[in-house]
């Protein structure tokens, strides 16, 4: 194994004044906060995070805990999008929601916490809704997506373009303490099916969204996303991983 | 006997201790049908963990989970 320097912040913050975040890599300096991900991941593996690319669709309730996540694991390029504002009944969830932020941009939110955890990060914030123009530009120059969009709506939508693009894209949605995940690549099976109907079938209307099933969902999206990014590896395709913490239920279904 | 359990807004339609009675000739549709759930909330079914339509046939002792449209985020 290469030998790693790992920096405190303020003498990464003057490097990087002179160099390349990518050179500093070459030369094996990475940042401190990082140094608990080890030997978790491999120094090879890490590097292969801080130099990838993933869009995040929807920044609430999942993706305000994906983001979070992949910034702490230090993927280094994130885009995530949302033209929603937070209010009140996001609270109960929504990790970047607080009493001070109600009326803000929960994409722009995002950025300014993620910020504060890792300043080296790329941060790209798309503060309005992707319409199906939008995903054909900004699928294409991404390695994966995450859903993270609430309500059934658009899900699907998303779901086939990243299929026409060849781009892999991990979905998942909850209703109650209930969720479930999925993986889909451009020639294998989506489950679309959990998504018919109009936006206002989905389960979760009726069952809400309580804060400790948004958050295991967006980890076991996370931990898949990681996992194809550090080692080309995924477990969810053509396969819906469902939970149910009511009668702590984890079964894996063939789609 | 089946083994069948409804999922999220279905679970109030899962039977007694999760079991009914097979008879022979049973498709999916009649578990729907006989447990009372309305059809349209029935999105997806699986089938000893794979992926079922209605008109799947079954066998005594299979295993059914029944679910409806789930999107939240």
């Amino acid at each position: 194994m290469s030998k790693v320097n790992f920096l405190a912040w303020e003498n990464l913050a003057s490097l990087l004044e002179k160099s390349s975040f990518s050179s500093l890599l070459k030369q094996n300096l990475l940042p401190l906060g990082l140094k608990k991900n080890f030997k978790a991941l491999s120094i090879e593996e890490q590097k292969k995070l801080l130099q990838s690319k993933v869009l995040v669709v929807g920044c609430g309730g999942l993706g305000g805990y994906v983001l979070e996540l992949l910034a702490r694991s230090g993927v280094g390029k994130l885009v995530f999008a949302d033209g929603d504002t937070f209010e009140e009944t996001n609270l109960n969830r929504q990790l970047f929601s607080t009493l001070k932020n109600l009326g803000q941009n929960k994409a722009l939110e995002a950025k300014k916490r993620l910020q504060t955890i890792f300043p080296f990060l790329q941060l790209t914030p798309l503060d309005y809704f992707l319409t199906e123009q939008d995903l054909e530009t900004q699928i294409s120059q991404v390695d994966l997506v995450i859903d993270c969009l609430g309500g059934i709506g658009f899900k699907p939508v998303l779901i086939q373009k990243c299929q026409q693009k060849n781009i892999p894209i991990v979905t998942g949605a909850i209703a109650g303490f209930e969720g479930f995940l999925s993986t889909v690549l451009p020639e294998s099976k989506a489950p679309l099916a959990f998504y018919q109907g109009s936006q206002e079938e989905g389960a979760e209307n009726t069952l809400g969204s309580p804060a400790s099933m948004v958050s295991l969902i967006a980890t076991l999206q996370s931990a898949e996303a990681i996992s194809f990014l550090r080692k080309q590896k995924f477990h969810l395709v053509n396969k819906v991983f469902y939970v149910s913490l009511t009668d702590f239920i984890f079964e894996t279904y063939s789609l | 006997m089946l083994e069948v359990k409804c999922f999220a807004t279905l679970h109030e339609y899962t039977p007694d201790q999760g079991k009914l009675e097979f008879t022979p000739g049973m498709t999916v549709q009649e578990v729907i049908k006989r447990l009372n759930i309305p059809l349209e909330e029935v999105k997806v079914v699986f089938v000893n963990g794979g992926h079922a339509s209605l008109d799947t046939p079954l066998q005594d002792g299979d295993r059914i989970g029944i679910f409806p449209a789930v999107g939240g985020g």
